[in-house]
């Protein structure tokens, strides 16, 4: 005979290899409405009106095309760095570094810019300023990637702890000492020196949106492109997937793990150089960075990793903190650690969101339990 | 004692158990036989608590009982004995026993403790190293650490899945006596196994499971083996495996290891200067209880382990500092006992996973793998819905087809294969067993590490006994003597 189910739980919890795609739509937008909801209600405690905040925030961010363009200016570092460490995580290596390694790109583009770089066209110059600097992040991840791959040395310490070795690095180069770095023409507080102004980066219009904007969105392609289609892309699936079997099939997880982190610090690096080239052509340590690394953790974590998340979590954050900006300058003013709470929230509800989606909950009628059964088969 | 009447458990298109009755008795061991994938473990984890039944009823002592867990069915009195004892390396033998006890007083008296682990000890015969850290101990050992830990908490119902498989023979002789005064004691004992012979030294009633049902009930001492064979095969059979016939013609050695070191460590055997030489057409099985270094010499003959000292040579070419890529360069193939890990990447589709050892070298092509999967999924007869499901989500005789399929796929020179047949059925096993032959035929040299004596003896051409990292017995298959085999496997070979 049968007996009923004895489950203690009406609700079935089952993981699931794939998500129907509407529920890929559905979970991230209701997340962020969540997301949102729950901010609404701290706004609430702080008697501001929520709606009015909101309100506020989307017509400073998208309302307009200026606050637009200041938007993806904003949101334009924040792709590079999210790419960066969502690159290395692809292989499950943390970059927590992408600030270090950003200042070091600036420092790079400002040498190569000051000394080769106007000797050069805008046609080339551009470029190879650029490429100077995505050496510079490089060069500032290489002491991560050898200790990693040769002495297995957690890259999250070493990434972390050499972001401030950059920093201070930095402010000796323009304020400790008279390096080629600083601009020695100016009296007062210490500044950095000028790239030639035809190195700068082209601006769209009378916007402070510059093509760097664009040269984040190809790099988002060409990591999308190398993850999908190449062969440093499956080694690295390989990998993610299990180590063992990377090994197992021929692949150096040491040689692996330099390229991989190299790239990472490129990126990082990239974003400096963007920053510097697309943002009046001069590296003072000042607030140069201000966490753009950092927040590059969060956005990559907010895209899923995936290079189109990235883009598009690096426009939401880069609107959060533009309108952050304008909303501690209103009549009642609200404070800056707003973005701040926003941002934590949204990560909580996304990347919750996309654990809930691996599994498929179920609603099953509660039926009859044992203590409700006839007993007539007791007969042991 | 602890009855079943009717227990089914579904695992998607699965039915694992299906209505099973069982009845454990006091005083009795009770022998459930059937082969991999019978149902033997899920009725075991039904008993336990492990999983919950979908539908049937449990009853101790003819009292309806629902188990919510594990530590519910203890509590009980209904104790759990896996295969692979589970303990934590960084405690002590007594630590652990007494870990997860609910009774246990906020402060640990250890004399008290050691005394009474000493007590269990002497009474079931079950001798281990008080003080010593789990992680430094023996699998026998550690089994019997997980056998005094489910005593300790006293038990009524003792349930043993496959105790015997990571034990020598003389420990299993020792398991058998103790298993042996547990009833005397009273105890229900439920003994888990594929292997017959266990069945008959040991049991007073045996129920044999095929497809999750119950086949037959019967006392031990009223049937016999070929009988209870039959029940479990479902036809009869004379042996496990039919030898591979054919004229083969023998060759030069292609595969030939000078002096292998490599230094033992924590977790593993090392190897201590072994030798050997492979030569086109050949089998040559490495037989041995687990752990005595067959998977190290399978690791470094494929490159993935350098040795201290010593050389590997393939088709003539040193490969021994090369890595995996020397060794596959020059036509290695290699079938490593972990499949789902090593062998294959679970979370990349079943296409990336048949091109995993080229494409990483060399050649990422996603429009040529896809027709090459297309291929040898039917060429190799692999169950899947399409080349771009997950490989994770497959059974594992469609696990070992997709690796099989990637390595025999491109005619290796040398093929190293490990526990080929681990965990699949007969049908699995037997396709196993034939491609390894055809491959033979075309010439390839083959090595082939098995646990399972029978089926190294039913293949290889020339066999070897390791026994703590050295070759402690060696012969070709038509001079073999099956004692001798037995005693190289225990360590007391010439």
């Amino acid at each position: 005979m049968r007996i009923g189910r004895t489950l203690r739980w009406p609700i079935a919890v089952e993981p699931r290899p794939t998500a129907p795609p509407w529920l890929k739509v559905v979970v991230p937008l209701a997340s962020i409405t969540s997301a949102l909801v729950v901010v609404a209600v701290f706004l609430a405690f702080r008697s501001f009106n929520p709606l009015e905040v909101y309100l506020e925030i989307g017509k400073t961010a998208f309302g307009s095309w200026f606050g637009f363009a200041d938007t993806l200016t904003s949101a334009t570092p924040l792709i590079l760095t999210g790419l960066a460490v969502a690159f290395a995580f692809r292989v499950r290596l943390w970059n927590i570094g992408a600030e270090g390694q950003l200042i070091f790109g600036a420092i790079a583009a400002t040498g190569f810019g000051v000394w080769i770089g106007d000797i050069m066209a805008p046609p080339i110059g551009i470029p190879m300023t650029l490429l100077a600097g995505m050496f510079g992040g490089m060069f500032w991840i290489a002491l991560v990637a050898y200790g990693k791959a040769k002495y297995g040395v957690n890259e999250i310490l070493t990434s972390l702890m050499l972001n401030f070795v950059a920093v201070i690095f930095s402010y000796y180069l323009v304020d400790g000492s008279t390096s080629p770095w600083r601009d020695t023409t100016l009296i007062g507080h210490p500044v950095g020196r000028e790239v030639a102004s035809f190195l700068e980066l082209p601006r769209i219009g009378t916007t402070r949106l510059h093509w760097g904007f664009f040269v984040a969105v190809i790099a988002a392609v060409a990591v999308y492109l190398v993850l999908r289609h190449t062969r440093l892309g499956f080694t690295m699936r390989v990998m993610n997937s299990s180590p063992k079997a990377a090994h197992y099939s021929g692949v150096s997880i040491g040689a692996l793990t330099v390229r991989v982190l190299l790239i990472s610090g490129s990126l990082a690096g990239l974003a400096g150089a963007i920053e510097l080239l697309g943002r009046g052509g001069r590296f003072s340590p000042e607030g140069f960075a201000a966490g753009l690394g950092y927040t590059g953790i969060v956005v990559a974590a907010l895209g899923r990793l995936t290079p189109l998340g990235i883009v598009v979590s690096a426009v939401i954050l880069g609107a959060v903190e533009n309108a952050a900006l304008t909303l501690q300058s209103m009549a009642n003013p609200i404070p800056i650690s707003v973005s701040i709470i926003v941002q934590g929230t949204l990560i909580l509800f996304v990347v919750g969101g996309a654990t809930l989606l691996s599994y498929r909950w179920r609603w099953i009628p509660r039926r009859a339990g044992p203590k409700a059964m006839p007993r007539e088969e007791s007969n042991t | 004692m602890l009855e079943a009447q009717g227990l089914s458990k579904r695992f998607g298109p699965v039915l694992a158990n299906d209505s099973v009755n069982l009845f454990l008795a006091r005083h009795s061991v009770h022998a459930v036989l059937g082969q991999n994938g019978a149902g033997k473990t899920t009725l075991a984890n039904m008993l336990s608590g492990l999983y919950r039944p979908d539908t049937g009823t449990l009853k101790l002592d003819g009292e309806v009982v629902e188990f919510r867990n594990p530590p519910d069915a203890l509590a009980r009195g209904v104790g759990m004995v896996h295969q692979h004892a589970r303990l934590v390396d960084r405690l002590t033998v007594e630590e652990n026993i007494v870990l997860g006890d609910p009774d246990l007083p906020y402060y640990l008296d250890y004399s008290k403790i050691r005394a009474r682990v000493r007590s269990l000890m002497d009474r079931y015969g079950l001798a281990v190293r008080v003080g010593a850290y789990a992680g430094e101990l023996s699998a026998g050992e550690r089994q019997r650490v997980d056998l005094l830990k489910t005593l300790f908490r006293g038990v009524d119902v003792l349930l043993l899945d496959e105790p015997t498989a990571v034990l020598v023979p003389a420990e299993v002789e020792r398991l058998f006596e103790t298993i042996g005064s547990f009833a005397a004691d009273g105890v229900a004992v439920m003994i888990i196994t594929h292997k017959l012979r266990e069945v008959m030294a040991v049991s007073d009633t045996v129920t044999v499971m095929r497809d999750g049902r119950v086949e037959m009930v019967i006392p031990t001492g009223e049937t016999t083996a070929a009988a209870l064979a039959t029940a479990m095969i479902g036809r009869p059979v004379e042996h496990e495996f039919s030898r591979l016939e054919g004229f083969v013609k023998v060759g030069e050695p292609v595969l030939t290891a000078r002096d292998l070191k490599v230094s033992r460590t924590n977790n593993r055997e090392g190897l201590h200067g072994i030798t050997l030489a492979v030569r086109s057409g050949e089998i040559v099985g490495i037989a041995g209880v687990a752990g005595n270094g067959q998977e190290l010499l399978a690791d470094v003959l494929s490159g993935l382990v350098v040795p201290d000292s010593g050389s590997v040579e393939i088709a003539g070419k040193d490969t021994t500092g090369g890595g995996v890529r020397a060794a596959r360069n020059h036509g290695l193939g290699y079938i490593p006992s972990d499949r789902l890990h090593t062998g294959l990447a679970p979370d990349l589709s079943v296409a990336e996973n048949l091109m995993l050892t080229d494409a990483v070298r060399g050649g990422f092509n996603a429009s040529r793998a896809q027709r090459r999967a297309l291929k040898l999924i039917e060429d190799y007869g692999i169950v899947v819905a399409g080349p771009d499901v997950k490989t994770g989500t497959l059974s594992g005789g469609n696990l070992q087809r997709v690796i099989l399929a990637r390595e025999l796929s491109g005619s290796p020179e040398v093929l190293v294969v490990s526990s080929p047949t681990q965990g699949l059925d007969v049908a699995s096993a037997q396709f196993v067993h034939e491609e390894i032959g055809r491959l033979r035929e075309e010439g390839c040299a083959i090595v082939l590490i098995s646990e399972d004596l029978d089926e190294v003896l039913a293949l290889a051409d020339t066999v070897m006994v390791l026994y703590e990292g050295t070759v402690a017995y060696e012969t070709a298959i038509g001079d073999l003597d099956r004692e001798m085999v037995g005693l190289a496997m225990t360590g007391s070979g010439a």
